[in-house]
């Protein structure tokens, strides 16, 4: 009977190790969930601390040619700005793992982010990348945002020009289309889209 | 002397390939491949890119991340450029972020319809490109191509390249009664649409792997497909809430050649 039972125990485990095989991560219309992570001068910051505002997140890597393609362009910050004065917190995520050779660590993306003038609340170090892994960020840039009762409202693509032109020839910025109809109590009219960029570099 | 000139005039009409560097390293060299060209009717060029062992480059549907390459004819305007062809791709990636595309060598097919008159002794190609391995490096170049630098060897040799890319292009997936398909779907509890593709007419096993087109109405999960003996199965999020697939499309891997293949699709 013991035999049986733990026969029956341990062909649970076998399944169950298959079921979760793939992370469980957020999807859009279900909550975000809290996360905690160092900013570039050390400082822990919450996802929680931000609660009751929309949160806009941008997965960041200095040296993929689709994220520098959107700061010389001037896009990146711009959109940050423009977010940021209507009170929207923008958190940038960094989930390269630190000895990949395109690595910026806390004192590089300090000096490349102040050059290159981000608008952004925040800058994150997602070192050890689990929060890019919870959140399933594929590209640099993946952009999500977060809904002021805390729910994933958008996930994806920054805009439609799917280059490394830092979107000269979008014709629609999703950031901008969502945090819009979000302010204006509207559904979120397109709430995926697939990411382009560099991938995430776990 | 008038000889050494002309030799001289002529060399200097060949396109020079162009080489891609990093790091002061020459990685990727860009190059453009032409058969026989027969001035009043159509051709097709081939965009030849060798890369060094390591880096890759994109398939039109470059998957998770990534860049296609994409061509555009310059200072021809009696050629119009049709749709380039991409040759079937392999995997490459991790289980997370699954991107599609080429090591080493691809050549890429550009065919080119003449709208009037005849074809130019000289155009100009514009390329750009992202090639990848630990890091990304996206290019930028445009390639000057002089019908008078066509000599019979040259031709000969492109070809011959031509022939072996073309083979390599995706097949009709009628040519494998892959057209006698389709798909159902349903809705997943996460807001996710589950897709199930059934092949009627094929050969147990024999499919290895689904390679989706792009699509601007839904985004693929595409670490979920899955082939089993009946057929294929995804998961795939409507970008705008409320939207249903009507078809899928991509190509069918029946080991490393693919079939193209447009599914109809209803709910289950």
């Amino acid at each position: 009977m013991v035999m049986k039972f733990w026969t029956i125990a341990t062909l649970l485990l076998v399944s169950a190790s298959f079921i979760v095989a793939r992370p469980i991560t957020v999807t859009v219309g279900n909550p975000a969930p809290d996360f905690s992570l160092q900013n570039l001068e050390g400082k822990t910051i919450k996802l929680s601390d931000y609660k009751g505002k929309i949160v806009v997140l941008e997965w960041i890597n200095p040296g993929c040619p689709f994220v520098k393609g959107h700061y010389s362009s001037g896009n990146m910050q711009s959109i940050q700005k423009e977010m940021t004065a209507k009170g929207i917190v923008w958190l940038t995520i960094n989930s390269t793992r630190p000895d990949h050779p395109e690595a910026y660590n806390a004192t590089k993306s300090k000096a490349i982010l102040g050059e290159w003038k981000s608008n952004a609340t925040e800058n994150l170090m997602d070192e050890d990348r689990t929060v890019g892994h919870l959140f399933n960020a594929k590209t640099t840039p993946h952009i999500f945002v977060i809904g002021t009762d805390g729910m994933l409202r958008y996930s994806g693509a920054i805009d439609d020009d799917r280059s490394v032109d830092g979107g000269k020839k979008a014709t629609v910025n999703y950031i901008r289309q969502a945090v819009g109809e979000i302010m204006t109590n509207k559904e979120v009219s397109v709430t995926t889209t697939a990411p382009y960029g560099c991938s995430v570099k776990y | 002397m008038k000889s050494v000139l002309t030799f001289l005039f002529l060399a200097m009409m060949v396109s020079e390939p162009f080489a891609q560097t990093y790091k002061d390293h020459q990685i990727v060299f860009a190059s453009i491949a032409s058969g026989a060209i027969t001035p009043t009717k159509p051709f097709t060029l081939g965009i030849h890119l060798k890369m060094e062992q390591g880096w890759h480059t994109y398939w039109k549907n470059p998957g998770d991340a990534g860049l296609p390459l994409s061509a555009e004819i310059l200072d021809a305007p009696n050629l119009s450029a049709g749709a380039l062809r991409f040759p079937t791709p392999h995997k490459i990636g991790t289980s997370d972020i699954v991107t599609y595309g080429y090591e080493e060598e691809v050549v890429y097919t550009l065919p080119v319809r003449l709208l009037s008159g005849i074809v130019p002794k000289h155009f100009r190609i514009k390329l750009n490109w992202l090639v990848c391995k630990d890091v990304c490096l996206p290019a930028a170049t445009t390639l000057d191509f002089y019908l008078d630098s066509l000599t019979s060897d040259r031709v000969k040799d492109d070809q011959k390249l031509l022939d072996r890319w073309t083979a390599r292009l995706p097949q009709p997936g009628s040519g494998f009664n892959l057209d006698k398909a389709a798909a159902t779907y349903t809705f997943n509890k996460d807001g996710s649409i589950q897709v199930f593709a059934k092949f009627f007419e094929i050969v147990s096993g024999i499919i290895t792997d689904f390679f989706p087109d792009a699509s601007d109405d839904f985004t693929i999960d595409l670490a979920s497909i899955k082939v089993t003996d009946e057929g294929i199965s995804m998961s795939m999020t409507p970008n705008k809430p409320g939207t249903v697939p009507t078809h899928l499309s991509g190509i069918v891997m029946i080991g490393t050649s693919g079939y193209e293949v447009d599914i109809p699709a209803a709910k289950q």
